[in-house]
C-alpha cells in the first residue's frame, strides 16, 4: 500500500462516514440541528458547516482554485438537504482529488495564503493526513452531540468501513 | 512505493502530544465533573478516556502478539485518574517506541486477530495502524466536547498545529 493508496481508501472512508453522520442527522428535527450544545462550533449545523468549509478550504488550495470560504465559522448552508447536497459534492471532489494522486508527486509543496492573507507552503501530503485527522476529530464531536441528542450511536471506525467492503 | 513508516511515527508522537494536551485540560476539572454522565456513547469523559486506552491496548496487544489484558471495550481500567494519566504516558510511549522500531517490510503484514464484536479479522498492517490513529482522534473529538460542555477554553489538538510546533510542517511521504 503506497501513501496514496492509503489516501484514497481515507477519501472512501470520509465519504462513508459523512453518509452515516448525515443519516443519523436526518432524523432529527431542525432546532435539534440547531440546538447550542457547547461544543466547539456550538450546534450540529454548526460543526458540519465547519468541516465543509475546511475541507473546501484545502482541496481549493490543493487545486490553486478560489475556495469561496471566508471563515472558519462560516454558516455555508442553513439548510440541511443544501448542506448535505454540499458534502456530498465535496466528498466525491476529494475522492477524484486521491483517485489523481501521483506517489512520485505526493510531497510536493503546495503554495497558498492564509485566511489573512500571509502566504504560506505545506507539502501535500502534510495536508492531507491533516485534513482526514480533522475530519475525524470533529466527527467526533458531532458523535457526541448526535448521541446526547438522543440518536442512537454510531460505528464510525476504519476497520468496520474495511469489513463492509470486503462483505459487499 | 511502499508506505513509509514515517507516517506512523509522526501519528505515535501526535499521539502522545495530543493525549498530554487532553489529560492537562481534564486534570483542571474535578472528579466529579469528569465522571458526569454526559449522554456520548461511552458516557462521562472519565469513561471515554479508558475506551481509548483500552483500545489502543487491544491493537498494540495484537500487533506485538501479547495479551492485552482488556476484556471489555467500556472497560474500566483505572478508576482513579492518576493512575488513569501515568497509565497513558506508559502507552504512549510505547507507541512512539513500537512505531520507531518499524521497518519497511512491516508495512506489508497481514493481521490475523480476534474482534471483539466481527469474529476473525485479517487486515494490512498500514490499516490496522490507521484505524489505531483514527479511532484515537475520533474519541479524543468526542472527549473535546465534553471538555467545552464542561466550561473549559478550546485546545487545539490539530495535527498541523503539532507539526508546525514540532518541526516546520516536514513532508511525511
Amino acid at each position: 500500500m503506497s501513501t496514496a493508496d492509503l489516501f484514497r481508501k481515507l477519501a472512501g472512508f470520509n465519504a462513508w462516514a459523512n453518509g452515516k453522520i448525515y443519516d443519523s442527522c436526518a432524523a432529527l428535527p431542525d432546532a435539534a440541528l440547531r440546538e447550542d450544545r457547547g461544543a466547539f462550533f456550538g450546534s450540529i449545523l454548526a460543526a458540519l458547516n465547519h468541516l465543509l468549509v475546511v475541507d473546501k478550504g484545502w482541496i481549493s488550495r490543493i487545486e490553486g482554485v478560489e475556495s469561496g470560504v471566508e471563515s472558519l465559522d462560516q454558516i455555508l448552508h442553513e439548510d440541511m438537504a443544501e448542506l448535505r447536497r454540499a458534502r456530498e459534492a465535496e466528498d466525491a471532489r476529494l475522492i477524484g482529488l486521491c483517485e489523481r494522486l501521483d506517489q512520485d508527486g505526493i510531497d510536493r509543496i503546495v503554495s497558498y495564503k492564509f485566511m489573512d492573507g500571509t502566504p504560506a507552503k505545506t507539502a501535500l501530503d502534510v495536508i492531507l493526513i491533516t485534513l482526514f485527522n480533522h475530519q475525524t476529530h470533529h466527527r467526533g464531536q458531532v458523535h457526541a452531540m448526535l448521541t446526547q441528542a438522543g440518536r442512537p450511536s454510531l460505528d464510525l471506525d476504519i476497520i468496520v468501513y474495511e469489513f463492509e467492503r470486503e462483505a459487499a | 512505493m511502499e508506505l513509509g513508516v514515517q507516517y506512523f511515527q509522526t501519528f505515535a508522537r501526535y499521539n502522545l502530544w495530543a493525549n498530554n494536551r487532553l489529560y492537562k485540560a481534564s486534570a483542571e476539572l474535578s472528579d466529579e465533573v469528569r465522571r458526569q454522565d454526559r449522554e456520548v456513547f461511552f458516557g462521562s469523559l472519565h469513561a471515554t478516556l479508558n475506551h481509548l486506552l483500552a483500545g489502543d491496548r487491544i491493537w498494540m496487544g495484537r500487533i506485538r502478539h501479547r495479551d492485552h489484558g482488556v476484556t471489555r471495550l467500556d472497560e474500566i481500567l483505572y478508576e482513579g485518574f492518576h493512575e488513569l494519566r501515568a497509565a497513558r504516558t506508559a502507552e504512549d510511549v510505547g507507541i512512539v517506541a513500537y512505531a520507531d522500531g518499524l521497518k519497511a517490510e512491516d508495512m506489508l503484514t497481514i493481521l490475523e486477530y480476534r474482534s471483539f464484536t466481527a469474529g476473525t479479522g485479517k487486515t494490512p498492517l498500514p490499516l490496522v495502524l490507521g484505524h489505531m490513529f483514527n479511532h484515537q482522534t475520533h474519541h479524543r473529538g468526542q472527549a473535546h466536547a465534553m471538555l467545552s460542555q464542561a466550561g473549559l477554553a478550546a485546545l487545539s489538538l490539530d495535527l498541523l498545529y503539532f507539526l508546525r510546533e514540532a518541526e516546520d510542517a516536514p513532508s511525511t511521504a
